[in-house]
This record gives structure tokens, C-alpha cells and sequence, in this order.
């Protein structure tokens, strides 16, 4: 699907799915939490995997979960938007739902298209007209929102089984991510 | 000839996007009760049949990509797992995994679904087998319990005849072991259709946690999101637990995305 249905569909998500389960929670015992991982967890992750396995600039990513933990456009968000989980016309795998940025969703999407950086204006302006998101600058946002993600899948998918097709994917997902960090 | 073991069938396994193909020992094959058991896996694996020839008391795995077989001997073979067999008529038969002149190099993880085929026709004939490191491969009751509960949730039984790799990993869970992030395994039947299942650890309160609210989240909003197809139900708003383990059925639709 091309990736402007998947900006309604977040949209949408964004905007409708925090107030139906809601409604839902108590009668199945979950609660919506907030959720942006540490400084810490990402730590344990590369030592995990060895030292450079990845460059991880600590000091960037504590400067993006900063960031992101000041952002007042949060909702109830996926949470591990990437291609595996964008299957037919469904969003798939919504074990990471929980309150957070909604540019951590947006910032999955934008990488697991690799739109480039100047393409992203027309997008987020759809993207706040659909979902009625955006008291801050989005695209400032995004760019922490990349940083995040995609730090969080190739740290987080190298720690498990690691397929050549992931590999691969990861390749391009840190390309990417160095790319926007660095316009 | 009667039976499968001749020298002119061989199995073929469906694996990812490719075949295995698999000549079981002549010391089978040569009874009713052995036809029986090759028309049991006949009907859930075998695609097409060629001639490979015949070897007594092993058992060849051959590849073949996108229909063009890839003929490889049977020699300088680097892995391989020893059954041991409570029938003397199978007494130490070998699996040997050939890994020559072809793309695809087993590994550990592979194995387990390779041996599974073999095993659902042993198993078939009441054999109990162990390998020579001493673990268990057939069926024991916790994978009964695992599998009557997603043949419940509506899954074809042929897609979960050669998974030991998800009964493998379930048991690890229900030892608890050292096992906290879900895991992931999609099902897909040869008539196109297709599931995924995620598999969490309730020991971990964070898996647990994210299976409670998927299997929700997945009933829920499929029903009540605008747009209806964005995302796919689960069986239950519940999660399935078996041997407090949770399980989450997607059933999915259309393809993947790329």
C-alpha cells in the first residue's frame, strides 16, 4: 500500500483508539501506560550485542528521549511501526500500544519508507488534518521520532534472531536515520 | 513396490519459499500399517515425486528452489543428529542434513522442523524417539495441550504438524527460562490462508502485560475503528492460555506489504 494510506491509517488510529479502549480496559485488566524507553535499556542492548556491533551516540539519543518526553502530542500509539507490521491493509502486532509521541509512530513510518526529509512537509500536513494532532512543530518532532524507532528496532531485532532480510532492513534503517540526523 | 520407499518417490517438504526433499530408509514402506503413514504425510506434504534412489536406515534432505532440483550426494555432510530408536528395526537410523552445492546451510534452527516431518511419520508407526543428546522429540502432553488449544482457535492442523520449533520454544517457557521478550512464528496454509501468532511469557509482567492488551486491542478495535480493515481480529479479546503461556492469533489478510 502506498504510504499515503498508511498516513490516514495512523492518523486514524491516532485519533480514534485511545477513547475505545478505554472503554474496553477495565473488563480485560490492562492498563494504557505511557511508555518511552530510557537511556538505560538501550545501554543493555549494545552491550548485549557486543561492543561495536552499532554505533550508538548516547548522548543524541538521551538529547531525542529527552525531547520526546516533552512533547505534548501524545496518544495512544503502535509503537513498532516497521514494513513486518504493515501487512495487506492492517496494522498488525499491537502488543507496544501505550501513550507516547505520536512522531514515534510517525518517524516508523517515514523510515520504513525512507521518505526523504524535504518530501516530509505535505505528509504531516495531512497527517494533522486527518488526525486534528500537531500544538507542536511535527517535523522537529519526526526527526526524534526516527531517531527513536529505528534505534529502537536495530538495537531491539539484533538482540533476537537476526534473518539476512533483517539484516538488510537494518542497514537501511540506520542509513536513514544518519541521513535525517544529519540534514 | 509397496510403500513410499522405492527408488522412485521421495517427499517433498514445503520450507519457507522452497522444498525439501526427503527419501525416507528402506527399512520402511514395506507394510499396510507403513502405506498408511506415507499417505498420511503424502496428503500434508508431498507436492511432487522424483526419483533420488534409496539408502537403508538414513534419511537424505535434498533442496530444490523454485522447481529446479538441485542434485547433491549424500557425502561430506558437516551436520547431523543421531535418533535413537526403541525399534529394533530402525536401530540408530541417521539424519544427515547435506549442506553441498546448495544455498541453504541448516542451522540449529532449522532442524527442529526438518525433524518433524520424519518424526510425524515415526510417530505415526508408535515410535518413541530421543536424540543422542537426550532430548525428547516427540510430542509430549504440554505440546497436546499447546496444539489442541490453536486447532480450537481454528488453525488447520497441517500448519502446526511441522512447527516443533514453536512446541520447542513453548516448552522453554513454560520452564521459564531465561525467555522475557514474545515471540513471533506466521502460519501459512498452502490455500493462502494466514495467521500470525505471538507467543508471551506470563512470568514477565511486561509480556504479560502486552498480551492482555493486544488480544484486546485486536478484538476491539477491528470492530469499532472507521476504517474496518485496518486492523485484524484476534480470536478473543482474551488472551489463549495454555500452561501459562498466552498466545495472540492474528488472522491476517492480503499479502505483506513488500
Amino acid at each position: 500500500m502506498p504510504l499515503s494510506y498508511w498516513l490516514t491509517a495512523v492518523a486514524l488510529f491516532h485519533k480514534e483508539a485511545y477513547s475505545i479502549l478505554q472503554e474496553v480496559q477495565v473488563l480485560h485488566g490492562f492498563e494504557i501506560q505511557s511508555d518511552i524507553r530510557d537511556i538505560d535499556y538501550f545501554k543493555d542492548l549494545s552491550l548485549k550485542l557486543g561492543r561495536n556491533r552499532f554505533y550508538l551516540d548516547l548522548g543524541r539519543l538521551q538529547e531525542t528521549i529527552d525531547f520526546l518526553l516533552m512533547d505534548k502530542d501524545q496518544t495512544l500509539s503502535h509503537g513498532d511501526i516497521k514494513l513486518d507490521n504493515l501487512w495487506g491493509k492492517s496494522l498488525v502486532d499491537l502488543d507496544n500500544l501505550a501513550l507516547r509521541p505520536v512522531a514515534i509512530d510517525l518517524g516508523g513510518l517515514f523510515s520504513s519508507y525512507r521518505i526523504p526529509k524535504e518530501l516530509w512537509g505535505k505528509h504531516l500536513e495531512d497527517y494533522k488534518a486527518l488526525s486534528g494532532i500537531g500544538q507542536m512543530p511535527l517535523e522537529r518532532a519526526v526527526i526524534e521520532g526516527v531517531n527513536y524507532s529505528v534505534t529502537k528496532e536495530v538495537f531491539g531485532s539484533s538482540s533476537r534472531r537476526v534473518t539476512p532480510l533483517i539484516e538488510r532492513r537494518n542497514a537501511q534503517l540506520l542509513a536513514y536515520r544518519d541521513s535525517i540526523l544529519a540534514a | 513396490m509397496k510403500g513410499l520407499v522405492s527408488t522412485t518417490e521421495m517427499l517433498e517438504v514445503p520450507y519457507g519459499d522452497t522444498y525439501i526433499n526427503l527419501t525416507l530408509p528402506t527399512t520402511f514402506g514395506n507394510s499396510d500399517q507403513d502405506e498408511e503413514a506415507i499417505g498420511l504425510i503424502k496428503e500434508r506434504y508431498i507436492r511432487d515425486l522424483q526419483v533420488i534412489g534409496q539408502a537403508k536406515s538414513r534419511l537424505f534432505l535434498r533442496e530444490t528452489r523454485a522447481g529446479n532440483s538441485v542434485d547433491v550426494e549424500a557425502k561430506g555432510l558437516e551436520q547431523h543428529t543421531y535418533i535413537v530408536s526403541e525399534h529394533p528395526e530402525i536401530d540408530k537410523p541417521d539424519l544427515d542434513v547435506t549442506d553441498r552445492g546448495i544455498q541453504w546451510k541448516p542451522n540449529k534452527d532449522d532442524l527442529p522442523r526438518i525433524l518433524s516431518v520424519y518424526l510425524s511419520y515415526l510417530e505415526h508407526k508408535g515410535l518413541h524417539l530421543r536424540s543422542f543428546n537426550g532430548v525428547y522429540l516427540t510430542q509430549d502432553q504440554s505440546v497436546k495441550d499447546y496444539k489442541t488449544a490453536l486447532l480450537d482457535a481454528g488453525i488447520p492442523p497441517e500448519l502446526l504438524d511441522g512447527r516443533e520449533d514453536i512446541w520447542q520454544d513453548l516448552r522453554e517457557f513454560q520452564k521459564d527460562l531465561t525467555i522475557s521478550h514474545n515471540l513471533n512464528y506466521n502460519l501459512f496454509s498452502l490455500e493462502g490462508k494466514k495467521w500470525r501468532l505471538k507467543v508471551y511469557n506470563t512470568r514477565d509482567a511486561r509480556s504479560k502485560a502486552k498480551a492482555k492488551i493486544a488480544a484486546a486491542a485486536h478484538y476491539y478495535l477491528s470492530e469499532r475503528l472507521s476504517n474496518d480493515h485496518l486492523i485484524v481480529k484476534s480470536e478473543s479479546p482474551e488472551p489463549i492460555e495454555v500452561n501459562g503461556v498466552y498466545m495472540v492469533l492474528q488472522e491476517l489478510k492480503d499479502g505483506p506489504n513488500v
